[in-house]
């Protein structure tokens, strides 16, 4: 018995020490973190206000129809897309532009994706030569290409390699001025080409990527490839991760756009300028977060040209994405993310505080360290300390309840600022039920879903560590909600 | 609203008089919806618009605030005034496109393009050359969007020290050409320093069907420095008649050619 209870008095005298000893820094930590988050709601406030002051004379129709606009190559690359692609591909086709073509790579599918996009749009084999400037993993098994001139489609046959070589074989075709990168099973929206490209066109000579909002498509219907009427999802799963959706774009990438520090754009959709991504040889095949790593790239590559450039972020809505209705999925998504996160930091750690690398290197670069890759290992910590050091006695249950509820407090108050953001900007849900939706998935993300995010992340980290292999796993796609033509309404 | 856009002249007045009739509210909400309106109708339309728009005085309101100390007045007042286009707005335009403000300078260039005066075309021209007051793009495609006859004269542009500008230039000069265009791009194709304005006049050369472009073309194609300008100027060569380009056609076709290069001399598939 004594032993015991003298096992209890150094535990609990071991642990109130390590506590005292941490309690300052996670404290300074917790301040800063949410700081942060603060001035990039200011930062993404700022954006939005000048947004909607502009929404009236806005350029858009001056970009759709000139022909000085610069033209792009849209590149899609598919996996196993049977069921969506020829929707897909039409409705990027469709996409309102002047000057602008769509390369799809079928990357060693097993199922009819290939064919279905030869039948559907009546290619023809090409044959003609292609210079691999980019050297390739997989071998091109065939080019298919539309006989009509005015049907600007391309598709790519070769062996399954992955949608980063994928990526790069589609750009020793394009031969436009700028490449959009989108997913095979993402929705466009009509005027997504034309918003995100015109800041090339306004800033010729510095800007060299630009990406635009990601929206959650689960929920919402569908009518011939487009969004036609936006509602949140109707699982509380995918509600959650729209409202996530909402804040990442809505007010990081915005603040960090309006800093100039921008350093992600995501693989959903991006535009580039396609001289900048040939120099620096294309996608990294060995990433696993390539749209990070190739805007890191990009900024490292122009630093050392000793270029103004800008990466611009657009805050109009351009993308819908399918996102994990399950656990399991969504698991393997986040443990993919943090991975890539922690392999792209890692690979550009010395672009960290460093000075030669302005805001980017400075700012943007160390609060994906320390706000990003480091806060689901801290939220971890805390779980494991908080209830222990609550049964030790050796901290204050009135100190604990007042943090909590001040961290949770914040985070709501954030998701909130991205809500009223959306909805005085764009008003995309139409619904109450979908505006009370979102309030409540922004409070209960805090009970269970940030918990389980952070470990699925740090198990991602865990992993990329160990050197385990990278995958990306299967996602079981539930579709998006289809609207039958027959109820079509004005 | 939907009614006025399609009105016959003797319905205008009483449609005018209703909508005058109306709540200050509702009265805002029609010159809102006209305001956005306008800019996507033409013809009859349009006039009808517009002359709602100048009767509920928001006419007159966009030449006051056209000196508002707002940057946003100042740029919906510009493109107010050319959508509207009423006696006057030229002056004010041209006065708009040189503000402190760019975005009301870019809404105030892209609106003299809808006026379509001399007065109006030599300040696009003027700003077409300061590409740091306002983007290219937008007083380049302000006077492809002129109505009136544009008497563009690329040989004032080569030598600008934008690239940018010599790239617009050479696809508004494709666009709008004159009989020294051909020799001109041919000229910019060999001698600009910049591959990417080399690129666009490849390009121009291929739209202006010129046989003045095919030299200029072959020599850019075989040794031109920068692969992408050995590409664009061999894709210009094959949209021109065959006849001119037959023989550098079929050097270019050739296995000792670089693969993207035969790609871009071969023609595209057809189907059967």
């Amino acid at each position: 018995m004594d032993f015991l209870s003298n096992f209890y008095v150094a535990l609990q005298a071991g642990f109130a020490q390590f506590v005292a000893a941490t309690a300052l820094p996670l404290l300074l930590y917790f301040l800063l973190i949410n700081s942060s988050y603060l001035g990039l709601v200011l930062l993404a406030g700022i954006k939005f206000v000048k947004h909607l002051r502009r929404a009236s004379f806005s350029l858009d129709r001056t970009v759709a129809a000139s022909p000085l606009t610069p033209s792009v190559s849209v590149i899609m690359s598919a996996f196993n897309e049977e069921a969506v692609i020829v929707s897909s591909v039409r409705s990027v086709l469709d996409l309102r532009h002047p000057h602008h073509e769509l390369i799809v790579v079928n990357d060693g599918s097993t199922d009819a994706t290939l064919q279905a996009l030869i039948d559907g749009f009546g290619l023809v084999n090409d044959t003609r030569p292609i210079a691999l400037t980019i050297p390739l993993l997989g071998s091109i098994r065939g080019v298919w290409t539309s006989p009509h001139a005015n049907l600007r489609l391309t598709v790519v046959d070769s062996d399954n390699s992955g949608k980063t070589d994928s990526i790069n074989c589609a750009l020793n075709i394009a031969r436009n001025d700028l490449i959009a990168i989108v997913d095979a099973d993402s929705i466009l929206d009509p005027d997504a080409l034309i918003k995100v490209s015109q800041p090339f066109a306004d800033d010729p000579d510095r800007v060299i990527a630009s990406g635009g909002v990601v929206r959650v498509a689960n929920g919402s219907q569908v009518l011939n490839g487009r969004v036609v009427n936006v509602r949140m999802p109707s699982r509380l799963l995918p509600q959650i991760q729209a409202v996530e959706y909402l804040r990442a774009f809505l007010l990081g990438r915005a603040g960090w756009s309006q800093l100039e520090a921008l350093i992600l754009i995501s693989g959903a959709f991006g535009m580039f300028r396609r001289d900048v991504v040939m120099a620096i040889g294309g996608m990294d095949t060995s990433s696993i977060g390539e749209d990070f790593e190739l805007v890191m790239r990009m900024h490292e590559w122009m630093r050392k040209q000793t270029n103004k450039y800008r990466v611009v972020f657009v805050v109009e809505p351009v993308s819908w994405t399918e996102v994990p209705e399950t656990f399991s999925a969504l698991a393997r998504q986040r443990r993919r993310w943090h991975r890539g996160l922690w392999e792209v930091l890692w690979k550009y750690k010395r672009m960290s505080f460093n000075p030669r690398y302005g805001v980017v290197g400075m700012l943007a670069v160390p609060y994906y360290w320390f706000f990003e890759l480091l806060a689901p290992v801290l939220e971890i910590a805390g779980l494991i300390i908080v209830p222990l050091g609550l049964v030790l006695g050796v901290i204050d249950p009135v100190y604990v309840v007042f943090f909590i509820l001040i961290a949770y407090v914040y985070a709501v108050i954030v998701t909130l600022a991205a809500m009223v953001i959306e909805e005085a900007s764009f008003h995309r849900y139409d619904h109450w039920s979908d505006l009370w939706k979102a309030l409540f998935s922004a409070v209960a993300e805090n009970f269970g879903y940030r918990q389980l995010t952070a470990i699925w992340r740090v198990q991602g980290w865990w992993q990329a560590i160990r050197g385990r292999e990278a995958s990306w796993g299967e996602m079981n796609r539930s579709g998006f909600n289809v609207q039958p033509a027959g109820k079509q309404s004005l | 609203m939907l009614s006025l856009t399609v009105a016959d002249p003797e319905e205008i007045e009483h449609l005018i008089d209703q909508i005058k009739s109306l709540r200050i509210f509702a009265r805002q909400q029609a010159l809102d919806i006209s305001f956005r309106m306008l800019a996507e109708v033409s013809g009859e339309s349009q006039r009808n618009l517009a002359l709602l728009m100048t009767e509920l005085g928001a006419v007159q309101k966009a030449f006051t605030r056209a000196r508002s100390k707002d940057s946003v007045r100042r740029a919906r007042a510009a493109e107010l005034l050319g959508l509207v286009n009423p006696v006057g707005a030229v002056d004010a335009l041209i006065t708009l496109s040189s503000d402190s403000n760019r975005e009301v300078r870019m809404v105030a260039t892209r609106a003299l393009g809808r006026t379509d005066t001399q007065l109006a075309i030599r300040q696009l021209e003027r700003l077409f050359q300061q590409p740091r007051s306002v983007p290219s793009w937008i007083s380049g495609s302000a006077l492809l969007d002129t109505a009136s006859p544009v008497d563009f004269e690329l040989s004032k542009y080569l030598g600008h020290p934008s690239p940018v500008v010599r790239q617009n230039a050479v696809t508004i000069a494709s666009l709008m050409p004159r009989s020294d265009t051909g020799l001109l791009l041919g000229r910019c194709l060999l001698d600009d320093p910049d591959r990417l304005v080399r690129v666009m006049a490849a390009r121009a050369l291929g739209r202006v069907q010129m046989r003045v472009g095919v030299e200029p073309l072959t020599t850019a194609a075989l040794s031109d420095p920068h692969k992408s300008v050995r590409i664009a100027a061999t894709q210009a060569l094959a949209q021109l008649p065959s006849p001119w380009t037959s023989d550098a056609l079929v050097y270019l076709k050739s296995p000792k050619m670089d693969p993207a290069v035969q790609r871009a001399a071969l023609p595209a598939p057809h189907g059967v």
